[in-house]
């Protein structure tokens, strides 16, 4: 009487797990796919009510690694996110290939890591989806430096050009600009401005917030007018002291616009 | 008096002999008998510990109406496969902790025991576990099922565990929007 497609199609109510059952499944999860399981039916999203324990869209993060070698670069595909404004910290790794294995980041946009290698091979890779391109090297940027440690802009030249790159196997072409309404930030990690919503406990408003600061600590300047007040060091633990510096971080959908290409 | 005398040193005898066997015998809703060492038992079940340590254990069979004979099974199965298991050094020292993982790893024969299940006896055992204050066979049941939906779709996941989509189209976009960034394209 029981075929073998009742194996595989379930008849038991996995909808109807009792809730403090689903939390310690959502405890189990990773970052990301914590973030998923309320998406799945409303009595899971009613059992994820209790207790925030997963990751929020758009908060702040410091991204770090979790084991590295003795290169500096990421030795598996986990890393840690610290939300700064709640102090929980989420663990994750990279679906699929295992994009951040031997490999070091140089680089954030919205969800978009840039990760590079020991023979400059620049990628850029989605975290939560495990999602990848290829990017030209740094070493086919004409007249360009060859140090795969990232971008070091040298801001005595009076003129700054820009590259884009793309595609497999693609080169890096000069662009006359990065498009009207548009700011470009560049450092060794990178920024974001948040707002901060009315009343919120969590995120403090007219605050700097600095990671990498003398040492792998993170800052927050509160009040800032000259950033004098520094109001302490917050600790997040998951940092294992390495060269692969924290990075920010905050993962949103945004969408990327191409730029006009530089006419030679 | 004699009758009744004599029935009452049996009486005694037969407590005694319970308090001394080193086994109990469970009874799942369905009335199938399953035999489990105290000492298992105890170390692995609050609940059970808690009904030897009270005496309410019934030598003819302690009724579990909440577990059916197929997760018993399992759970007695358990019992006896982790009496007769030496702690492995992963058990001890686990790779990496987490902030939000500060679990024990399953070791590879709670692995297998929990792999070979059906979807639906998983559901039934994890349920049991609970039921029962196992929290060692409810850290491998979870994390079980925790590994079958990493990495996939709210839609995908939906398919392995055979959930219906109770969200309306509209409610659907927005979780969409929400986390956009996260989601695979399905």
């Amino acid at each position: 009487m029981l075929s073998a497609s009742i194996e595989t199609a379930t008849a038991v109510p996995w909808a109807d797990l009792p809730a403090e059952l689903c939390n310690l499944v959502v405890d189990r999860l990773d970052a990301f796919s914590a973030l998923r399981f309320p998406a799945v039916c409303r009595s899971w999203a009613a059992a994820c009510q209790v207790g925030p324990r997963r990751l929020r869209p758009g908060a702040p993060t410091l991204l770090t690694p979790i084991l590295m070698d003795g290169n500096g670069m990421a030795a598996a595909a986990a890393f840690a996110l610290y939300d700064v404004s709640t102090g929980r910290s989420f663990h994750a790794s990279v679906s699929g290939r295992g994009g951040l294995k031997n490999r070091r980041w140089v680089g954030a946009k919205d969800d978009w890591l840039v990760t590079t290698d020991a023979t400059c091979s620049l990628e850029l890779l989605n975290p939560a989806t495990g999602d990848l391109v290829r990017l030209p090297s740094f070493a086919t940027i004409p007249g360009g430096r060859r140090d795969c440690r990232g971008w070091h802009p040298n801001l005595r030249r009076a003129e700054v050009r820009l590259y884009i790159g793309g595609g497999d196997g693609g080169v890096w072409r000069r662009v006359d600009g990065i498009g009207g309404d548009h700011a470009l930030f560049v450092g060794q990690s990178y920024p974001f401005y948040v707002t901060v919503p009315r009343g919120s406990s969590d995120l403090k408003a007219n605050s700097v917030y600095a990671a990498d600061l003398n040492g792998y600590v993170a800052m927050v300047f509160d009040q800032c007018q000259g950033c004098a007040g520094g109001i302490g060091p917050f600790v997040y633990s998951d940092f294992r002291g390495t060269s692969l510096r924290p990075i920010w971080f905050r993962p949103t959908a945004a969408h990327l616009e191409p730029l006009p290409v530089h006419q030679t | 008096m004699e009758v009744d005398k004599g029935k009452g040193e049996a009486e005694e005898t037969r407590k005694v002999a319970e308090a001394d066997r080193d086994t109990v015998t469970l009874k799942s809703s369905d009335g199938k008998l399953f035999e489990v060492s105290k000492e298992a038992a105890a170390r692995l079940s609050t609940v059970l510990a808690g009904m030897i340590a009270g005496g309410s254990i019934d030598d003819n069979g302690t009724d579990l109406k909440q577990i059916g004979s197929e997760a018993l099974e399992n759970v007695v199965d358990y019992c006896n496969k982790h009496a007769n298991s030496i702690p492995s050094a992963a058990l001890i020292s686990s790779s990496i902790s987490f902030n939000t993982a500060p679990f024990k790893e399953p070791e590879e024969w709670e692995r297998k025991f929990v792999d070979r299940l059906s979807h639906d006896a998983l559901f039934d055992l994890v349920e049991a576990a609970n039921f029962l204050g196992m929290e060692r066979l409810l850290d491998v049941t979870c994390h079980k099922i925790s590994e079958m939906m990493k990495g996939k779709s709210p839609d995908q996941i939906r398919e392995v565990f055979n959930i219906k989509n109770d969200y309306t189209k509209e409610e659907l976009e927005e979780i969409r929007q929400e986390l956009a960034w996260a989601f695979y394209d399905d």
